[in-house]
């Protein structure tokens, strides 16, 4: 099936939507008028019609668009057996939840990243046979790949029972490659040393071998994550394995959203990159290095006033409001808290590419009709963020050179 | 740099027969003029896909200075660009004149913000002046000058005539006005 003919339906189905709010607008306000009201209750009952047969369009639209991950499992299945041959390692991939079904645009770009991955299991992970003789571990190393629904989600684990990754060897590598400095070494927490395999410039191998490490890294694996709504985090226990955890959205055609207000402006947050939210305490503010930060159950959340990043100026709208909220996003192991004035609610969202003449415009992922005539802009949060931890770090180095 | 007209790539709407031959003895610009301000501006109609009533336009944070903002056409989103802004004309309200027109400008259609939509224009050869011929600092998105016959030979010349804004047309491309 072509996905841009399928993309142009979505589109009818996302103006159908649009007349449909309308059509409840007018019902809502003809049932206020004494005379008209059999009409309004004839026209509700009608509409409520529309939005069943609506919704089935929508959703049969999208199951269209699905394909099992199966498709790109047999793939690397291939992939293991040939290079468990060239790496000499006894290798068994165990494959679950194969029938799991994702957004076809999403399984095409899946097949690179998890190729990495497998590949870096293979070549870090699974130790060589000899070595798993002395531990004690059973000679064939186990690589298990495993899919399951999660709701609006699809989770994919690459798991190996390998070598597992030692957290004091990450941070000297991060530390010789001036990644960070010792005093940030001393501060981090164990998930954000594992973080660090993520940092571009980051390789763990001592040797380049043939199978992984030719410079395609972590970082370029975790970016197409996040191109695709994605997010990716790992676990690992040295002696026991590595997991890496990849959490997708089931479709990219229709997301969740959190719709927010900020100095009289609305856009909306993908709920994929959306962790809480919650009411902005002015007392628990403290700034660190210039950059405001709160507390959140016992750590450190950077915060970022949309406001100021937008330019939104001082609205006088919203300015005697005391009342923010705080978003908090994550990516991979970092987080930050977006400071908006209000949450105006959930709903479900379908994007839509802004022009090339907006492509230098960097914070927005698109933008999406919420059905009330004006356009909203979608923020994309990952960038938002690299954006704001970025400047962070370039005045702190400007900082250090004055 | 080469004054004469009628280079295929840079025809605008060459007006042709019946019979789809265009009519080289007098080839014919369509151009869609349009005010801003006191002066009279026209972009080739052929790339005119619709004209609107301003819709309510999205502001996009950081976007360039020219680009008032989106507005959803049928389900696609549109970047319109207030072309005051890019012609560096004094910035004026939206009044019920105000129209964006669609123009196709490269691979993307945009909006185009404009103060009244005033008439079709057909051009022969002789009523057109390059922007190239003509010389001075002209903008890269300055096609040339239009002098209208039927405008300026109408009636008999009189001072009121020559005052007559419609004297004289900016042809514009669609393409640089987003260019930097």
């Amino acid at each position: 099936v072509n996905i841009q003919k399928l993309d142009h339906l979505m589109n009818v189905v996302g103006e159908l939507a649009i007349v449909r709010g309308a059509v409840a607008q007018i019902t809502e306000r003809l049932r206020s008028h004494p005379d008209l009201r059999y009409m309004s209750a004839e026209l509700h009952r009608l509409s409520r019609g529309f939005e069943r047969n609506l919704t089935e369009l929508q959703d049969g639209i999208l199951d269209v668009r699905m394909v099992p991950l199966g498709q790109v499992f047999d793939k690397l299945a291939r992939v293991v057996r040939q290079t468990a041959r060239d790496a000499r390692k006894e290798i068994r991939l165990e494959v679950k939840g194969s029938e799991t079904e994702v957004d076809k645009l999403i399984v095409e770009e899946l097949s690179d990243p998890l190729m990495h991955l497998i590949r870096n299991a293979i070549d870090h992970g699974i130790e060589p046979a000899e070595r798993r003789r002395e531990l004690g571990k059973p000679l064939q190393g186990v690589i298990s790949l495993t899919a399951y629904q999660k709701g609006n989600h699809v989770v994919i684990e690459v798991a190996d029972d390998g070598a597992g990754m030692d957290p004091a060897r990450l941070k000297k590598r991060a530390i010789e490659r001036g990644l960070i400095d010792d005093d940030e070494a001393r501060e981090m927490s164990r998930d954000d040393i594992l973080g660090l395999i993520f940092v571009p410039g980051f390789s763990t191998t001592e040797t380049v071998t043939d199978l992984s490490g030719r410079g395609v890294g972590m970082d370029v694996v975790k970016t197409n994550i996040s191109k695709l709504g994605g997010v990716i985090d790992v676990r690992s226990e040295l002696g026991k394995g590595t997991t890496v955890n990849i959490t997708l959205p089931i479709t990219l055609a229709i997301i969740s959203a959190l719709v927010i207000r900020v100095a009289g402006q609305t856009y909306a947050i993908p709920l994929a990159n959306v962790q809480e939210a919650l009411l902005l305490d002015p007392r628990g503010l403290r700034t660190v290095e210039g950059r405001e930060v709160m507390t959140l159950r016992g750590g450190t959340l950077p915060l970022c006033r949309i406001r100021e990043l937008f330019r939104l100026g001082d609205s006088h709208y919203e300015a005697g409001r005391s009342r923010q909220f705080v978003v908090v996003s994550q990516l991979g192991a970092r987080r930050i808290g977006l400071v908006v004035d209000m949450l105006l609610g959930q709903q479900d969202i379908v994007i839509k590419a802004l022009g090339k003449s907006l492509r230098s415009v960097r914070g927005f992922v698109g933008a999406t009709d919420l059905g009330d005539q004006a356009v909203t802009l979608v923020l994309d949060t990952p960038a938002i963020l690299e954006e704001v931890l970025a400047s962070d770090s370039a005045r702190r180095s400007a900082e250090a050179l004055s | 740099m080469n004054a004469k007209l009628g280079a295929p790539s840079m025809v605008p709407g060459v007006v042709r027969d019946a019979d789809g031959k265009a009519r080289s003895d007098d080839i014919a610009y369509e151009f869609l003029a349009f005010r801003l301000g006191a002066e009279t501006y026209a972009l080739p109609l052929a790339g005119v896909q619709e004209i609107l009533k301003p819709p309510r336009i999205t502001r996009v944070p950081r976007a360039a200075h020219e680009i008032l903002g989106i507005v959803s056409v049928r389900g696609r989103v549109t970047t319109v660009i207030d072309l005051r802004r890019r012609l560096h004309l004094p910035e004026s309200p939206l009044d019920k004149n105000t129209r964006v027109l669609l123009v196709e400008a490269g691979d993307e259609v945009l909006g185009v913000l404009v103060d009244a939509v005033l008439q079709v224009y057909r051009l022969y050869e002789d009523e057109v002046e390059l922007a190239s011929a003509v010389g001075g600092d002209m903008n890269e998105y300055v096609w040339g000058i239009g002098r209208p016959r039927a405008v300026r030979t109408l009636g008999r010349s009189t001072s009121q005539d020559r005052n007559d804004p419609n004297d004289i047309l900016i042809l514009l491309q669609a393409e640089p006005l987003l260019r930097r």
